[in-house]
């Protein structure tokens, strides 16, 4: 059986997912303080409703959307608001958050169902702003918000819902753990956004290198479910990338600069089509998420199902992280996480893995000259010629380095480069740039 | 024969070029003022854009057209400004030479680090990382954007902190804008007392991370005699027009945040 692909690029990093493959979802206890930022998401930032001294609930909502493409934000425990001051995030800039004291009763919010396992289909109607008031972003790592997603531009209508359970990044197992312990749950989602899409098709796309997670699936894609697809892939970093998981699926190819609505598709994460079970079913608002936290410095890989807020540093005891052997913190995945430095970050909605590597996983060289050996051109996926657009930062010419706006910083090129090309950065530097000089 | 044909032929060529040029040139003839040249070569031409014009070409030609000395160009100082004056046959305006000036003494030894950072060897690529490898938010990364901008060596990395040679500062603020951190600022050279700490955070967070922080605790704007020292947006700074360099709050100062800088050198 020839499996299906995207075709121009990718690379095969070794996933090292056996780490904490094994590793049973577990609850992690919420910790004594929890601190949640106000900036979770892409868009607008969202406006503060409680204030200093208030008691809140679980799932009580602590700030509303500043816009249409903006999100809600709750609370992940139930005790009293402690301050609203600003953190430091794992990107490195510092955003609003309120910080509140966990007075450890676990008091909901009403009309919370915790117990409920199935989806009222003949109220779909209102499902859209149910998604929105659970405050639902992509879980997938862009926080894109899903009630944004999930409302296409007229002109261009969509016929095709693509799910992403390809978890492409090594040593992230989260998405993985999701579709084998929840997999009916993540369906369930599915069908619901179908319904509010109004599409007949809708793909699950699985790398063949989770056969349990593609088994576990076509096993739940029974009866009212048949008639969502479960595909296996052929295991190929960046398979997750959504204009990759198109191609591969649906042999569509996203214009360069365009969005998947161009070819009539919307892409979902499963963490996301689970959470949209959750506020369906139970009507309980995103207040947790999986994350995995592996890597050789972490004694005991696990992935945790962690209240929003908690700071990193439970997570690391939790999973027995040995300070002396951590050489590197990676929120994310290896090839495009954020390395962060305060450990004392709180998870937000995007946290889907924290990766701590040690001297043996983590080896930093200095960059050396490019040999213009072309490996770079060979193995990016989205057509790029990413030795140029370095070489084009590193003499500042921002006009020249146009291509960078279509680079996914997927890190394949990087990945490849014999010369350890910081490329990665160099193009992020000339993004970061060319979005300074158009002010 | 032969030779003679080629030179007839060559020499009637030669003459109808020249002829060509020489009605050309006439015809269109473009008067430039001989003052703009005499500018520019009193200028240093570094193109460095300090006056705020492309380069020394377009500033000689405006401030010719313009016939204002007060113009000035921030590499040459005072005397390329007398000596404009003097081509234009006016006297100076008055200009202040100004220097750039990091607001930032948090050297490696004394700005504590959270990790090693790996990566490209510039300011804001740094900054886009994690912040930077150092604890303090506000603080000089010390990689060296500002020293690559410069283009008359004024700056160097000292100690993981950039310092400027006053001297050779020509004042065209080329760093400010290369600075990701924005600590560098144009001031007016000469004797002055400055806080050099840009620092956001107050009390113990900045105690914490930094032995030459400036956390806000007062003491400089209350002991100060001339009323010269408030807290601006969460910053201390000194009005330089009220301070009259009795060094007071330099004593006073627990973190030794504040300093005084004599022209090129630090007075105490």
């Amino acid at each position: 059986m020839s499996l299906l692909a995207f075709r121009k690029g990718g690379i095969h990093p070794a996933d090292r997912k056996e780490l904490s493959a094994a590793a049973t979802i577990t609850a992690l206890p919420a910790p004594g303080t929890v601190i949640i930022p106000l900036m979770q998401h892409i868009g607008a930032p969202t406006k503060p409703v409680v204030k200093k001294g208030d008691e809140v609930k679980v799932g009580q909502v602590l700030a509303e959307p500043g816009g249409f493409v903006s999100t809600v934000i709750h609370s992940s425990v139930s005790g009293k608001v402690k301050k609203l001051a600003d953190v430091p995030t794992a990107g490195g800039d510092r955003v609003p958050a309120i910080e509140i004291v966990n007075n450890g009763e676990d008091i909901w919010v009403d009309g919370v169902d915790l117990d409920a396992t199935e989806i009222d289909f003949s109220a779909a109607d209102d499902f859209k702003d149910r998604i929105r008031d659970a405050g639902i972003v992509g879980m997938g790592g862009a926080a894109f918000p899903t009630h944004v997603k999930l409302s296409p531009p007229k002109d261009s209508p969509v016929d095709a819902l693509v799910i992403n359970g390809a978890e492409c990044e090594p040593y992230l197992t989260a998405d993985y753990r999701l579709m084998i312990e929840k997999p009916r749950e993540v369906l369930l989602g599915v069908k619901a956004m179908m319904l509010v899409l109004s599409v007949e098709k809708a793909l699950v796309g699985i790398e063949d290198n989770k056969p349990d997670a593609y088994r576990a699936m076509r096993a739940a894609a029974t009866g009212e479910l048949a008639g969502i697809e479960i595909k296996l892939l052929r295991t190929r970093y960046p398979q997750g990338a959504e204009k990759q998981l198109i191609e591969a699926l649906l042999g569509r190819r996203v214009p360069p600069g365009k969005l998947p609505f161009a070819v009539g598709v919307i892409v979902q994460n499963v963490g996301t089509c689970y959470a949209v079970f959750e506020a369906l079913a139970k009507n309980k608002p995103l207040i947790e998420r999986v994350v995995t936290v592996t890597g050789r410095a972490a004694d005991k890989p696990s992935n945790f199902l962690v209240r929003l807020g908690t700071p990193v540093s439970a997570l690391m005891e939790a999973a027995e992280v040995s300070d002396d052997a951590v050489r590197a913190m990676i929120s994310g995945g290896p090839m495009m996480g954020r390395a962060f430095r305060h450990t004392e970050i709180p998870v937000v909605k995007a946290t889907s893995g924290i990766l701590l590597m040690d001297a043996e996983e983590f080896t930093a060289r200095q960059e050396r000259d490019c040999i213009r050996c072309g490996r770079c051109v060979d193995a990016c996926p989205m057509g790029l010629i990413p030795c140029d657009l370095a070489a084009f930062a590193e003499f500042s010419n921002w006009d020249a380095a146009a291509g960078v706006d279509d680079c996914v910083e997927c890190g394949s090129c990087q990945y490849v480069c014999p010369s350890r090309r910081f490329l990665v950065q160099w193009i992020r530097l000339a993004k970061a740039q060319r979005r300074r000089l158009k002010k | 024969m032969a030779i003679v044909t080629a030179a007839v032929f060559l020499g009637a060529l030669g003459a109808l070029l020249a002829t060509m040029l020489i009605v050309s040139a006439r015809k269109f003839y473009v008067y430039e003022d001989p003052k703009i040249s005499q500018v520019e070569e009193a200028l240093p031409g570094a193109n460095c854009g300090g006056c705020g014009f492309p380069g020394c070409a377009s500033f000689a030609k405006h401030v010719v057209e313009t016939r204002n000395a007060d113009f000035f160009c921030p590499p040459g100082g005072a005397a390329v400004q007398n000596k404009i004056a003097e081509i234009l046959g006016m006297t100076a305006g008055t200009a202040i030479a100004m220097t750039a000036h990091v607001y930032c003494k948090g050297t490696d030894e004394k700005a504590k680090s959270l990790g090693t950072y790996i990566g490209i060897q510039d300011c804001t690529a740094a900054d886009l990382v994690m912040g930077g490898h150092k604890v303090c938010p506000f603080g000089c990364l010390g990689l060296g954007s500002c020293v690559a901008a410069c283009q008359f060596g004024a700056l160097s990395i000292v100690d993981g902190v950039a310092v400027v040679d006053e001297d050779k500062c020509t004042g065209c603020g080329k760093c400010v804008s290369a600075c990701p951190r924005g600590i560098i600022t144009m001031i007016p050279k000469g004797p002055r007392v400055v806080v050099d700490c840009h620092s956001g955070d107050k009390g113990a967070p900045v105690k914490k991370y930094c032995q030459v922080g400036c956390f806000t605790c007062m003491i400089c704007v209350k002991k100060c005699p001339e009323k010269a020292i408030s807290l601006v947006n969460g910053r201390i700074e000194i009005d330089q027009d009220k301070c009259t360099q009795c060094g007071i709050c330099i004593d006073v100062c627990p973190q030794n945040v504040i300093n005084g800088y004599l022209g090129a050198g630090v007075i105490s």
